[in-house]
């Protein structure tokens, strides 16, 4: 399998809303950045927090923009998720109901058939803006 | 020049604070858009918004972390933009003498040696913390 194809794999996962496919196509020791938290999640802190984006936005759907291989299966990704957010956060902030749109950039590592490491880019405060509260 | 020597050399322009330069290397109609900046700016308006970042941050340097062509001259790149705000912000509030270390990543769409459009994923509400300003 190309690198392309696990990235898709990640992608089919996600619109499933298939938490478990999702945490077990990162490879042991896999590492996960995003500017949500402060540090790299690796193993069951990655497969907590697709749990958690699931439970707030049980209807996720990931629309793949473009993507392509980089170079050595760093393959990039432009996003749009799609989502209501019907159920509370990981900070135990209750629905809103709305529905938010967001553009999301992502660069996988990808090492045989799994991720071995990804760097997700968004924008909080378009999301917070969406959801209709202040942002943090 | 392939496609990523023309981004490192809008990159170059971004590091000699040269607006006119990263301007030309856009072609007639180029569009950029980021968080900030807001979608689709054109010419002049990508001048203004190049100028407005140099003068609040008089050493606002750019560092790509990762670069490759996913594919037909579009051009994925991971950077790190490094800067002191000491100079007045776009809004005209006054400096605030903190440092900003912001990543983010750009898709660049190139076609022979100009850029066609340039989508920037980053975060605002990173910039805000770091200059301990209020989200909006």
């Amino acid at each position: 399998m190309n690198a392309l194809e696990v990235s898709q794999r990640v992608i089919d996962a996600w619109n499933r809303q298939d938490a478990d496919a999702i945490a077990a196509l990162y490879a042991e020791g896999a590492t996960y950045h995003t500017v949500r938290f402060d540090h790299p999640l690796k193993g069951k802190a990655i497969a907590d927090f697709i749990k958690s984006v699931l439970a707030a936005y049980p209807d996720l759907r990931f629309e793949v923009i473009s993507r392509g291989d980089t170079g050595g299966g760093l393959v990039a990704t432009q996003l749009v998720l799609h989502a209501t957010h019907t159920g509370p956060f990981m900070d135990g902030t209750p629905p809103t109901g709305r529905t938010v749109t967001y553009p999301v950039a992502s660069f996988a590592q990808i090492e045989g058939d799994k991720i071995r490491s990804e760097h997700v880019y968004l924008d909080r405060q378009t999301v917070s803006e969406q959801l209709g509260r202040k942002a943090k | 020049m392939n496609a990523i020597e023309v981004v490192k050399r809008y990159v170059d322009a971004w590091n000699r604070h040269d607006a006119d330069a990263i301007v030309a290397l856009f072609v007639e109609g180029g569009t950029y858009s980021n968080p900030m900046a807001g979608q689709g700016l054109t010419g002049q308006a990508i001048a203004s918004f190049a100028k407005a970042v140099f003068t609040a941050y008089p050493d606002a340097s750019f560092e790509i972390v990762s670069i490759g062509d996913t594919g037909g001259g579009l051009v994925a790149w991971q950077w790190l933009a490094r800067s002191t705000n000491t100079g007045p912000l776009a809004d005209g509030s006054p400096p605030t003498g903190r440092s900003v270390t912001l990543p983010g990543a750009s898709f660049t769409q190139v076609e022979s040696d100009k850029i066609r459009s340039e989508q920037a994923y980053h975060d605002r509400q990173t910039i805000d913390e770091q200059l301990g300003l209020k989200a909006n």
